[in-house]
């Protein structure tokens, strides 16, 4: 296995394709952190005036994120390419036949070439994690749990994308149709996942699996088991169908036995996933979350709780309701029963026409209650009333204080990612082509 | 002894090997003979497993072995591919070293053999025709399964490189491995095969020695490969 991965490592740095994308990722990752530290200033010079404002200067939705969205660019258009290529110019330059022979097999190779593309992907967030430094270079504030789910997201995307690349490299003759194959995956769960925001049609419902929609909880500082188990298994399940499309040996009935064999195997592992509720918030501010007083209240609830919705989803009163009560709502009570009543139809039609629309319906066992409220103030003893639980205690709130911060100068960052990276990407390519 | 029964590979409507049926003895050097699309390459393929047949059986000792585990006997070196081209030769033949456990001392060995030294720091995608063939046919050389396969390797080589490289090839045998090789210039096959199989149009035409053949064609022993080629096809 060691020889194969020093093989393959060497290969990837004397590629021309790796030192593109990374010089393509510095310059962009630092434009973003520049413009976002630049709206950041903006919004803290307020805040500084008037302090009520800080709460909402959260560094990680106004920094970070913005920031690692160049990397989550780059990893959904340029990193398919390194990692097709891995098993592509096998192909193609007749290297594959040869490893085929060796004493090991496929199953040795295969975590060799993964290894290495993990390696592509960490030098892919290398200018990430100069930028955190740099942000914290500049006096700003970094909080480690959502930095770490923020970073776990980054390394489950670009697994995910490795393994759709390496099926499609296996399953195709050559590079660019594997390039196609795999941006298909990649910008189409985009397209997808952008035509679908908010509905809750079937291609909604679609897009719940879609590549971006994996990665948002993680950028929400949400870790949520039944994602992150979905991720590892949709990996796992495109890793085997590579070794199963991989040897040019096998006849193309065998294959698709196989891989038949697999995605059977991957539904009933995925069946158990939809059970795995659970989820955790690891923000700072913990937005995702009631306080501890509500929660405690909530948990005495133990007759099933539905919830009728009458609110099209792009209704902003909808999106407010959804972020404030029921998402929130969900990781508590994980039971609970939504239906949106309004789901499938379009706001234009509904709103002014229905005298309906806009109420809520709650039921706990056989009682019932409606309220066109979306304020967690008035819903909340609403559900204590109706499960007739006592309500929630006061408690002594440490509030979220926010941070607000104005950065001088981001000349640093400037010469780092418009100068110090792109040098450095030149001698890399220089130093490896070379041995 | 390799043995081979009735092995067939169709593309579509072309039938490219045809019930090709025939027996190499262990330490012999062996021609697959045959001219530009006879079926040389797909019999090698399918011979290492590295390409799925209709059918046929492929023995070794008098053992049956499937295709997916012909890389325990077989190792195949194709013509003109140029693996691993932007590591130097250096990288990739330390890497075949390694994995089939050679000494630094045998692999020092094999590159002066083959004349590779002067050309261990150029990238595999830099070498002239006729190193990376050498290069190639190093890799095979370091290989340890009992049979070793090449196709074409006199291909790109002058007369001297291939005068040079027929007592490596002999070497190989004579240290207890079977060696097919495909060649299309019979020239070559006669100075360094001791058996040969015909191949034409997918068929075999004929297989065994020199002299075996010649009496299977009807012509005198003194007869040379190219008549007895052009005899029995």
């Amino acid at each position: 296995m060691r020889y194969y991965t020093q093989l393959e490592l060497r290969s990837l740095l004397a590629s021309r394709g790796l030192w593109v994308l990374l010089l393509a990722t510095g310059p962009l990752v630092g434009f973003s952190l520049i413009e976002a530290i630049s709206l950041y200033n903006e919004a803290s010079r307020t805040a500084l005036v008037t302090p009520q404002m800080a709460a909402g200067l959260n560094p990680f939705d106004g920094v970070i994120i913005p920031t690692y969205g160049s990397i989550y660019l780059t990893l959904t258009l340029l990193f398919p390419f390194v990692a097709i290529r891995t098993i592509a110019e096998d192909k193609q330059s007749g290297a594959l036949r040869l490893l085929l022979q060796l004493p090991s097999q496929l199953t040795t190779l295969l975590p060799s070439k993964v290894a290495a593309v993990l390696f592509a992907w960490f030098l892919v967030e290398l200018p990430g994690l100069a930028a955190l430094l740099l942000w914290r270079h500049f006096g700003g504030h970094l909080y480690a749990p959502e930095i770490l789910c923020l970073l776990l997201g980054q390394f489950l995307y670009g697994m995910i994308v490795m393994a759709i690349s390496f099926v499609s490299a296996a399953a195709t003759e050559t590079a660019s149709t594997a390039a196609l194959l795999a941006l298909g995956c990649t910008l189409g769960s985009w397209v997808l996942d952008f035509v679908a925001t908010g509905g809750t049609s079937w291609l909604a419902k679609l897009s719940w699996f879609s590549l971006t929609a994996s990665l948002k909880p993680f950028e929400q500082g949400l870790l949520v088991w039944k994602v992150l188990a979905g991720v590892v298994l949709a990996a796992l399940v495109l890793f085997a169908l590579t070794l199963l499309w991989w040897h040019p040996g096998r006849s193309i009935l065998l294959k698709l036995g196989g891989s038949a064999a697999v995605l059977m195997a991957c539904s009933a592992l995925s069946l158990p996933l939809h059970r795995l509720e659970r989820s955790i918030d690891l923000t700072e501010d913990q937005r995702h979350s009631f306080s501890p007083a509500v929660r405690t209240a909530l948990r005495q609830i133990r007759e099933l709780v539905r919830i009728e919705v009458y609110l099209v989803p792009e209704d902003p009163r909808f999106m407010d309701y959804d972020r404030s009560i029921l998402a929130k709502l969900r990781r508590v009570l994980p039971g609970t029963e939504i239906v949106n009543m309004e789901g499938n139809q379009a706001a234009v039609f509904k709103t002014g026409e229905d005298p309906n629309y806009g109420l809520v319906v709650y039921q706990i066992g056989t009682r019932r209650a409606e309220s066109r409220s979306t304020s967690p103030e008035e819903v909340l003893p609403l559900l204590w009333s109706l499960a007739a639980v006592p309500p929630a205690g006061q408690e002594d709130q440490t509030s979220y204080p926010g941070y607000p911060l104005v950065v001088k100068s981001t000349s640093t960052g400037e010469l780092i990612f418009y100068v110090l990276w792109p040098a450095l990407c030149f001698a890399g390519w220089f130093l490896f082509s070379r041995r | 002894m390799l043995r081979v029964e009735n092995l067939s590979k169709r593309y579509g409507d072309v039938r490219a090997l045809e019930h090709v049926s025939f027996e190499i003895p262990p330490n012999s050097i062996a021609g697959v003979i045959g001219p530009n699309g006879a079926g040389k390459t797909t019999l090698l393929l399918s011979l290492a497993g590295l390409l799925p047949t209709d059918g046929g059986i492929v023995s070794w000792e008098d053992r049956a072995i499937p295709g997916h585990s012909r890389s325990h006997t077989v190792f195949y070196v194709e013509d003109t591919i140029r693996p691993h081209a932007l590591l130097s030769l250096a990288s990739a033949l330390r890497f075949y070293g390694s994995v089939f456990q050679k000494t630094e001392t045998h692999c020092d060995y094999v590159i002066d053999r083959l004349r590779l030294r002067e050309f261990l720091r150029s990238r595999v995608c830099d070498l002239s025709k006729g190193t990376a063939k050498r290069f190639l046919i190093a890799i095979g050389v370091l290989s340890t399964q009992p049979v070793l396969m090449l196709d074409e390797p006199f291909d790109g080589l002058d007369l001297k490189q291939t005068l040079e490289l027929v007592p490596t090839l002999r070497g190989i045998s004579a240290e207890g491995r079977t060696l097919v090789l495909s060649i299309h210039q019979l020239r070559d096959a006669e100075r360094v095969c001791d058996r040969f199989i015909l191949l034409n149009n997918g068929r075999i035409a004929g297989y065994g020695t020199l002299d075996g053949l010649a009496t299977h064609a009807g012509r005198p022993q003194a007869a040379g490969l190219e008549e007895i080629f052009l005899a029995l096809t």
